[in-house]
């Protein structure tokens, strides 16, 4: 091998043959250490893609960039796509639910219902938002989205927290639970906003 | 004796005519406009935003020759006297609400900033209808007084108790809803405009209003949305037209072709553009959400433009008298 290298190179000038003589040495150094190099950016790679998917979705997510955000996004398991499918048709009557709750309020501000209709809505959203809840706990979720499970239970607890403080509005008139029927509703709704980026990308449209 | 009393007279009243006059006009002519961009979806198929104008593959017409266009989020700031006002108030991009598909959002406060002013400097956010991406950063103005129709609300209402599943639908599957009537208003956005009302903040106004001298809110009911609303505005280059989502195209209202159509009644679009060539005399000072060309020679009316922060753009539109220019 060493021969048929040489000869290929031709008779060559004096003085070459010791240089080009010990090349092949200097070869399988270089080899070795791009092997080296290549070997240990193969396991940064593989760090880095271990770790990925360890982290939960949320913060896969939000760790792309601004325009990418959602295109990239790896896909749900198949245990997440059903969990996100059972779920939904909850989201679907929840969602309905706190804009129902808002409008009621509305409703009432711009004397469209009276007290009496406005304790009739509450009442129905309370059970409305307790009978989500429940419909929660008959679903499973897969161990990495048991925090987006919670979150959603969460909101749903503070939505009824809020149609409970409207019903109290309705025996003693006092503004400032309506005031704080508000402020849990718009927390609730962000929980969904964030719950939505995750399983249902692409929910809201530009309008 | 009596004549020359009279004549006295004459000349006094015409001088108080004149005086009168002069004075409505400069009433008329003090604002200042500009708009800003609060983000812009990119890559929509031109067809989705204006049917007319679908891409036809080898269409030798010009308007059937464009594939997908980047529409804006076009927010209006105006400036009467020491009223300084919104007209829509753009969405919020979190982490929670990130769109995909639209870039170049910025805070509205951000953009704000750029111009000279500050958040707590704004008095009054008229919203041309209740939609998420229009309503969105009402919170962030917290002495601001909100405009917005009662029939718009009473809308959502109608929608949501509409005896039918379809029509009542906030969602109608996980692609995320489309065109019913309430599909458009998050719980997020319309907790906002609650926010608003409960804390006295809020005119809930029944039709037309003139909520500053020359300057007036236009019902356009179900022009996109139930009650959706124009503001009229004067300025030095003639009286502008805000139409939000009524104007979703600039060019739309040029050529009357129906744009952004979701909840649109088709006719009650083409009075609402009906309604700027009558108040300003044609269709250059109308003022459109989401034209493409906005911000470009393609849209004279905002071709005066810079890009602001995150590469959003601003246009100024109109200055006051004694106005200082706000453009870099």
């Amino acid at each position: 091998m060493r021969a048929a290298w040489h000869n290929t190179k031709g008779g060559g000038m004096p003085g070459q043959e010791s240089h080009t003589a010990r090349l092949p040495v200097r070869v399988d150094w270089k080899i070795g250490a791009l092997a080296a190099i290549v070997v240990l950016l193969l396991a940064l790679v593989a760090l880095g893609v271990q770790r990925e998917m360890r982290m939960p979705a949320t913060a896969r997510t939000t760790a792309l960039p601004m325009t990418e955000r959602g295109v990239e996004r790896p896909a749900l398991s198949a245990a997440e796509e059903a969990y996100a499918a059972s779920l939904w048709t909850v989201h679907s009557q929840a969602k309905q639910d706190a804009v129902r709750m808002t409008s009621a309020g509305l409703a009432y501000q711009m004397k469209d219902i009276d007290t009496t209709e406005l304790r009739a809505r509450a009442d129905t959203l309370v059970t409305g938002f307790r009978q989500a809840q429940q419909r929660m706990g008959d679903l499973t979720p897969p161990p990495a989205l048991q925090p987006i499970h919670q979150r959603y239970l969460n909101a749903l607890g503070r939505y009824e927290q809020a149609a409970q403080l409207m019903l109290r509005f309705t025996s003693d008139s006092n503004n400032a639970h309506l005031l704080k029927a508000q402020e849990l509703s718009q927390l609730s709704s962000e929980d969904l906003l964030r719950v939505s980026d995750v399983l249902w990308p692409g929910e809201h449209k530009p309008n | 004796m009596k004549k020359q009393v009279l004549k006295a007279l004459a000349v006094v009243g015409m001088l108080a005519a004149t005086g009168l006059s002069t004075g409505m006009a400069q009433a008329q002519t003090n604002c200042s406009v500009w708009l800003v961009e609060s983000s812009r979806f990119m890559n929509v198929p031109f067809g989705a935003f204006m049917p007319d104008r679908a891409y036809v593959p080898g269409a030798t017409n010009a308007a059937n020759s464009i594939n997908t266009v980047d529409l804006p989020v076009n927010v209006g700031v105006i400036k009467c006297g020491n009223e300084l006002m919104l007209y829509d108030a753009g969405w919020k991009q979190e982490e929670y609400l990130k769109m995909t598909g639209s870039d170049h959002w910025a805070p509205l406060p951000e953009q704000l900033k750029m111009l000279g002013f500050s958040a707590e400097q704004v008095t009054k956010i008229v919203i041309g209808h209740g939609h998420w991406d229009h309503a969105g950063q009402l919170m962030d103005f917290p002495n601001a007084v909100l405009y917005v129709q009662r029939e718009e609300l009473k809308g959502i209402e109608w929608a949501l108790n509409y005896p039918h599943p379809n029509i009542m639908a906030v969602n109608t599957d996980p692609g995320g809803c489309m065109r019913t009537p309430a599909c458009g208003y998050t719980p997020l956005t319309l907790d906002e405009i609650y926010g608003k009302v409960l804390r006295g903040q809020a005119v809930i106004v029944d039709g037309r209003m003139e909520i500053l001298p020359g300057v007036r809110i236009h019902p356009a009911f179900r022009s996109h949305t139930e009650g959706s609303q124009l503001l009229e505005v004067p300025t030095s280059i003639g009286k502008l037209v805000f139409g939000s989502d009524a104007y979703s195209s600039w060019e739309g209202i040029r050529d009357w072709m129906l744009a952004n159509p979701q909840q649109t009644d088709s006719v009650q679009q083409f009075l609402a553009y009906e309604k700027c060539y009558k108040i300003t005399g044609g269709y250059h000072n109308c003022v459109a959400a989401h034209e493409p060309l906005s911000y470009t020679e393609g849209y004279p009316l905002t071709k005066n433009s810079w890009v602001g922060p995150n590469g959003s753009r601003m246009a100024e539109i109109a200055l006051a008298p004694g106005e200082r220019s706000r453009k870099p």
